[in-house]
């Protein structure tokens, strides 16, 4: 493991821009969570529906400011998340980083390093988090660090995003890429930086940092969970159960906790009754402010719940599959499949499922895409 | 690139479990730049896992869903079996 001591900065707390770039669902938003807590706010960019969040930590006297950037495959796609990760790297949206955070994937190295070739090409210093490394192991590659590292030119720090495992030490490398001067740029990082030539070099750094055990029929198994769960008749009648159990744990689990609330609230109310003589200042209380709080505050056992579920479902990559299945019959009506997703929250509430229209990745000038089923 | 034309076929007239290298391509700029980044680049090994809708290949250590017609557009070499089973 990568341990870089904190940088010996004293007084003046100092604030510092870092972006964090990476594939999409590499953990990266994980990472920046863990990074920055629940003080991260979530924006637009100006004129575009692409959303980033902001969130700021210290690392002793270092005050960092930290952008998660909406996951791109590969910087020179003219898609808006790549045209905005590009326009922040170069300081054309605000001042630019100080440093770069690049969260890869160890499970798919060779497509996370193209983007890493990418950004080694930016003047910033990059640190590198090989996240997953434990469900890399678990498929038998195992991924040298340290060598990735010096085959890089950077800082690679393996971490396990969910687990916490490695933040300290991100931590700590982020501090010290930013009193950093840049970075030499690794000497056989192609000039020419076109899909192939950066996947040629990505190859090659792969053969060179990583260890392949046999495995064990994992990949055979979970391609027959695929099959099934994109099966037109087992697919579907998957995606029944599925959404049937869903409901049945929301509105099971979750009338206890709204059960409760409601109790409270109307004990409160019964109190403040009790406090304040009849007329329009007891109303006012009792009914008005009591009342009004307890009918928001009771949907958000439901909300936080559907979340979570949704949440897990996508990190089994349920959702991937699901969104294949639902492709067929959402295509009807000119919508791609993960639309769904925002139709099945609609039915607890429609403000979450008017924030989750933010994960349908489909403006007009990208129908094609749409209706092929990305 | 004629050369190759000749030999290279849809990779969905492949079955299950075949490997072929990828040649080229008959989709638009936009789809083929964004199935580039996903890993499909010229000359890369695809096996195809699943054939119908959705097709799903393996590219390197990645699997990758799309629908039919854009499988239909990428052009491959077929590759022997024996190839892949050292």
């Amino acid at each position: 493991m990568t341990v870089v001591a904190a940088p010996a900065r004293h007084g003046v707390a100092v604030a510092d821009r870092v972006a964090l770039l990476g594939n999409p669902n590499t953990g990266k938003t994980t990472i920046f969570n863990s990074l920055c807590g629940a003080r991260a706010k979530t924006s637009n960019f100006p004129g575009t529906t692409t959303t980033v969040r902001l969130g700021h930590y210290r690392t002793g006297d270092l005050e960092i400011n930290a952008m998660d950037l909406p996951g791109v495959y590969e910087l020179n796609l003219a898609a808006p998340e790549a045209e905005i990760a590009r326009e922040v790297l170069g300081g054309v949206r605000g001042a630019a980083p100080g440093a770069i955070v690049v969260v890869i994937d160890a499970c798919n190295l060779t497509r996370n390093l193209v983007l890493v070739g990418e950004l080694l090409a930016y003047p910033q210093p990059v640190v590198v988090a090989l996240n997953m490394v434990d469900l890399a192991e678990k498929r038998g590659v195992t991924i040298d660090a340290k060598k990735l590292g010096r085959r890089l030119g950077v800082t690679v720090v393996p971490t396990v995003a969910r687990s916490g495992e490695g933040l300290d030490d991100l931590r700590a490398a982020i501090a010290a890429a930013l009193t950093a001067g840049p970075p030499p740029r690794p000497a056989d990082l192609p000039a020419q930086r076109t899909p192939e030539a950066l996947t040629a070099w990505a190859e090659s750094v792969f053969v060179d940092v990583a260890t392949i055990r046999a495995i064990r029929g994992t990949d055979a198994a979970s391609e027959r969970v695929d099959r099934m769960l994109t099966h037109p008749i087992y697919g579907m009648a998957a995606f029944i159960l599925a959404m049937g159990l869903l409901f049945w744990t929301l509105f099971t689990l979750a009338t206890i906790p709204m059960d409760l609330i409601e109790a409270i609230f109307a004990g409160l109310g019964d109190a403040t009754r009790n406090v304040f003589p009849d007329g329009p200042i007891q109303d006012l209380v009792a009914d008005g402010i009591v009342g009004g709080v307890a009918g928001t505050v009771v949907f958000l056992p439901q909300i936080c719940l559907l979340f979570f579920l949704i949440s897990l479902l996508e990190d089994t990559g349920y959702l991937a599959r699901a969104s294949f299945v639902m492709d067929r019959l959402l295509a009807r009506f000119g919508l791609p499949g993960h639309a769904f997703v925002p139709l099945l929250t609609a039915h607890a509430c429609a403000i979450p499922s008017i924030m989750s229209t933010r994960r349908m990745r489909a403006p007009p000038s990208r129908d094609g895409q749409r209706r092929s089923g990305w | 690139v004629t050369e190759h034309a000749s030999t290279s076929i849809p990779l969905t007239d492949l079955p299950v479990d075949a490997r072929a290298e990828l040649r080229f391509s008959t989709l638009d700029d936009q789809t083929r730049a964004l199935l580039r980044a996903l890993g499909l680049t010229d000359g890369s090994t695809l096996r195809v896992c699943k054939q119908g809708e959705p097709f799903i290949i393996q590219v390197r250590a990645t699997r990758i869903g799309m629908a039919r017609s854009v499988a239909a557009g990428l052009l491959v070499e077929p590759l022997r079996a024996t190839h892949s089973h050292p």
